[in-house]
């Protein structure tokens, strides 16, 4: 059986950062975009924390995630210099953040709150790994056996859902017995009204709530959800579980693609196509013998060198990704594919962890859809 | 453990590997006050460097009919009485066209001769037993090999010798031995603030590798071979049984399944104390003689290497000649009549070599006491019964399960799953934390294979800190990732590159580089 033919304007390959944010961007300026995801994105395995330094259109970017992360509670702060607590008492530079990030602050003592069953916030340990760091105040680890889940849908209505109140009052009552005034705890709630959730419990607590950086836990999925939410708000249409296998050139020029879903296939014809497929990690390039490689489209590769790892064959695997001029996407023969532009991760130098994170994606999908439609 | 404890051991092991901890089981079970003194953790040398394999005896049959028989005979007994970290999962010899033809009657009558029970088998029923092996096998051969797992046999030994009222002590080193007027008067123990001085009547040196160094510290000589041995880890289980080369033993040749996965070794060559790992051209090596064999193995993902060093005795044959009996060597000759060093061997016969060791210990005493190692179990093999979770500890941790289990299923908290590559839950993690025997991530992992599936401690690294409690959480588990690199960077590619991407993301948000050693 095959999957429906399908047409657009634009089709962006991959619905992490950079392919929301471009087809939010190209889908606002009326253009017909379809964005297809394989699955779990790096952006969703992220802390969610966000560094403009050394961003291009820094004022733009701003823009631009404040405005998406206005209906979500995320980059709600003004942009400045900040420094987040990452979940081991690691420090991570942040100039976006929002309220209930845990950022350097000041020598106030703070409770650390761990709950039983749930993996993100050891407090025991945070609390030795922050005793060694000089910028952090004090901290005292608490433990609480609440039973809680370790994700609390607060709902995107007007008020939170009845189950994160439940949550809520829960942790108001086993932080009622602490004295610090700022108490750290699991990043649990997810949805629109996550920061709401975060707002209630100060106020029936009476303390300042904050929440560590956690990789591969709540945070990441708050801001997939926020991206994803903002390109379909935009008009964009996301075909999920799609994977794609082969592509039509004509001349220099990118026709269509074959997708496959599950043991469906079909085919998207399109006007311009945007690869935002990340590196290796997010599944754009295989991995052989060899190295790294592009499977389906005969693209070339690059790598570039801003790797801080020891190991250079990782360093080599991470900082790759497919080779570009002027945004614009360059086959093994060294030819210009005229109408296939990579933006985000896949351009050498941005993937993520050798990267520079969100912030230089924003300002790459910026650019490249402004490529885009000048080419339309 | 307070370091004013006083012990009074007649006997002190030096060793806590499978010869060491077999001999401190089988002394106890006889009723003499041994004290076992290991370096660093039980099982941190060859014991655990090794390729995870229960000898039929059929390697050894053409060229070392003695060990052969040895392993024929001991293999069958560990089976019986160590069940629960074995698999009996059987074993192949297989030979390709190119191979000798005249070598598949010589092992035969090798088998024959040493009483190991091998049985040609068509081409047709080897390759339905293993339909991932190349078809063009020549001949097959069935022979009764398993698969062990050294680390939990160790345990259990050492566990078996405290229940017996052995002491085992881990984490502590001799530091010296003091020869007076013939014999060991003294040893030291430990550094710092857990020194101590013990008297003991006989010392036994079952050191494997280090044995050369132990016995230099009383003034004696012993000539050691150290040999190192590479492998490589292959994710998943690839073969069903062992599946052997039928040739005379070479690199590559033997392919185990282990647990979650399949170990493909060995490499023989000339080996170090300090440092032993594999290296990408010994795994490349590797890779291409089992290819041969196994032809979808080049495409296989492959989790990490490792190697571990023989410890040979010299004047018996190099490397993959070298004998692979066993001596206990008596120092009286040299002039210390208080003295026993156990060299050679293999993990197979680790029980038989504790038998011959303790019998020359008996002797020194001038007590009696027969040896009841053959016939008591370590932990009898465990069937079925509860839950999932539940029948998956007790297939590992044997009878040892009870307490463990009274912890994980106790709270929802140890319920939780910590590694799940291995299945571990957060109270096998929190009840190993607790034992003074554990003091590193290192320690941790070997108890409960926590870190030792193909995200390699990528995503389980923190809870296993978080139980731990280490002091210096941060360097810790940078020890112990630098420790898990050491093993990757040689494999690093395909799907395994991609797994390690993905840990150098994870990591960066904590400001580790697992990539970084020392």
């Amino acid at each position: 059986m095959d999957l429906p033919e399908t047409s657009c304007d634009v089709l962006v390959v991959g619905n992490g950062a950079a392919g929301c944010l471009a087809s939010t961007l190209l889908a606002k300026r009326g253009y017909d975009v379809c964005m297809v995801s394989r699955g779990t994105t790096s952006t969703s395995l992220s802390t969610s924390r966000t560094s403009l330094s050394g961003v291009s259109r820094r004022k733009e970017v701003t823009q631009l995630l404040r405005g998406l992360g206005a209906a979500y509670g995320l980059f709600g702060s003004h942009p400045g210099k900040g420094e987040g607590i990452t979940s081991l008492g690691s420090v991570v530079r942040q100039d976006l953040s929002s309220p209930h990030d845990w950022l350097c602050t000041g020598p106030e003592r703070t409770a650390v709150l761990g709950l039983k069953g749930n993996a993100d916030l050891d407090p025991d340990l945070l609390c030795r790994m922050a005793g060694r760091c000089d910028s952090i105040g004090e901290c005292r680890p608490y433990w609480a056996d609440l039973g809680l889940p370790s994700s609390i849908d607060a709902g995107g209505g007007p008020t939170i859902t009845r189950e994160s109140r439940v949550a809520v009052e829960e942790l108001a009552e086993a932080i009622s017995e602490m004295d610090e005034e700022m108490v750290i705890i699991p990043p649990l709630f997810l949805g629109p009204r996550h920061d709401l959730a975060l707002s209630i419990l100060e106020r029936s607590s009476g303390r300042f709530i904050r929440e560590a950086a956690t990789p591969l836990s709540n945070p990441g999925r708050r801001l997939q959800a926020c991206l994803e939410r903002g390109a379909l708000d935009s008009g964009c249409r996301l075909l999920g579980d799609r994977q794609v296998i082969g592509s039509l050139a004509q001349g220099h020029e990118l026709r269509e693609v074959r997708i496959m879903s599950g043991l469906r296939e079909g085919t998207i014809r399109f006007g311009a196509l945007v690869l935002a497929t990340g590196n290796i990690v997010s599944g754009g390039l295989q991995v052989g013998c060899d190295g790294p490689y592009d499977p389906v489209f005969g693209l070339a590769t690059d790598t570039c060198s801003t790797g801080s790892l020891r190991s250079p064959a990782l360093t080599t695997a991470l900082s790759v990704g497919i080779r570009n001029r002027e945004g614009r996407a360059v086959r093994k023969d060294g030819s210009v594919m005229q109408n296939v532009w990579v933006a985000g991760s896949a351009c050498p130098g941005l993937s993520y962890p050798l990267g520079r994170g969100l912030g230089h994606v924003a300002s790459s999908a910026l650019t490249i859809a402004e490529m885009v439609r000048g080419y339309l | 453990m307070s370091s004013s404890e006083r012990y009074m051991p007649e006997v002190l092991i030096v060793g806590g590997g499978a010869t060491g901890t077999g001999i401190a089981r089988d002394l106890a079970m006889r009723g003499v006050e041994v004290l076992l003194a290991e370096a660093g953790d039980l099982s941190s040398g060859a014991s655990g460097g090794n390729h995870g394999m229960l000898h039929s005896g059929a390697r050894y049959a053409v060229t070392d009919p003695e060990a052969a028989r040895e392993c024929a005979t001991e293999g069958e007994v560990l089976k019986r009485i160590a069940g629960f970290c074995i698999e009996d999962t059987g074993g192949l010899f297989v030979s390709l066209p190119r191979d000798d033809h005249a070598y598949l009657d010589r092992f035969l009558d090798g088998c024959r001769g040493s009483g190991v029970r091998a049985e040609e088998i068509s081409i047709c029923e080897a390759l339905r037993s293993e339909p991932n092996i190349s078809s063009d096998i020549a001949a097959a051969v069935r022979v009764p090999d398993a698969s062990v797992d050294p680390f939990f046999l160790v345990w259990g030994m050492a566990e078996s010798a405290r229940e017996a009222g052995a002491t085992v002590l881990t984490h502590t080193p001799v530091t010296s031995l003091h020869v007076k007027e013939g014999r060991i008067a003294r040893a030291v123990l430990g550094r710092g603030e857990r020194r101590r001085t013990v008297r003991p009547e006989v010392v036994v040196n079952a050191s494997g590798a280090w044995c050369g160094r132990v016995a230099a510290m009383a003034g004696q000589r012993i000539d050691m071979q150290l040999d190192k041995g590479s492998m490589v880890v292959f994710n998943g289980r690839l073969v069903n049984g062992l599946v052997n080369r039928l040739r005379p033993p070479a690199d590559g040749d033997i392919l185990v399944p282990h647990r979650s996965s399949t170990i493909l070794g060995t490499t023989s060559g000339p080996g170090t104390l300090e440092d032993v790992r594999a290296t990408a051209t010994e795994v490349e090596g590797l890779l291409r003689a089992a290819t041969e064999v196994l032809p979808g193995l080049s495409t296989a993902r492959t989790i990490r290497s490792y190697a571990g060093v023989r410890p040979l005795l010299n004047g018996n044959g190099r490397g993959r000649q070298a004998s692979r009996a066993f001596t206990v060597i008596d120092h009286s000759e040299g002039g210390v009549e208080n003295l026993l060093s156990v060299a050679g061997g293999k993990l197979t016969t680790c029980r038989l070599m504790a038998e011959k060791a303790s019998d020359a210990v008996m002797r020194r005493l001038g007590r009696s006491g027969a040896c009841r190692t053959m016939l008591e179990e370590i932990s009898p093999p465990v069937i079925g019964g509860g839950s999932f979770q539940e029948e998956v500890m007790r297939r590992k941790y044997g009878a040892f399960t009870g307490t463990i289990l009274a912890e994980c299923i106790g709270s929802p908290l140890g319920r939780e799953e910590a590694c799940s590559c291995e299945s571990v839950s957060v109270g096998e993690l929190e009840h190993f934390a607790a034992s003074p025997d554990v003091i590193s991530l290192s320690d941790l992992m070997r108890r409960t294979r926590a870190g030792m599936g193909y995200c390699q401690a990528g995503l389980c690294v923190f809870r296993m800190a978080s139980a731990l409690d280490a002091g210096e959480p941060r360097r810790e588990i940078e020890r112990f990732l630098a420790e898990r690199w050491k093993g990757i960077s040689p494999v690093l590619r395909g799907e395994q590159l991609r797994q390690e991407a993905f840990k150098a993301h994870l990591f960066k948000v904590h400001g580790i580089d697992h990539t970084r050693e020392g």
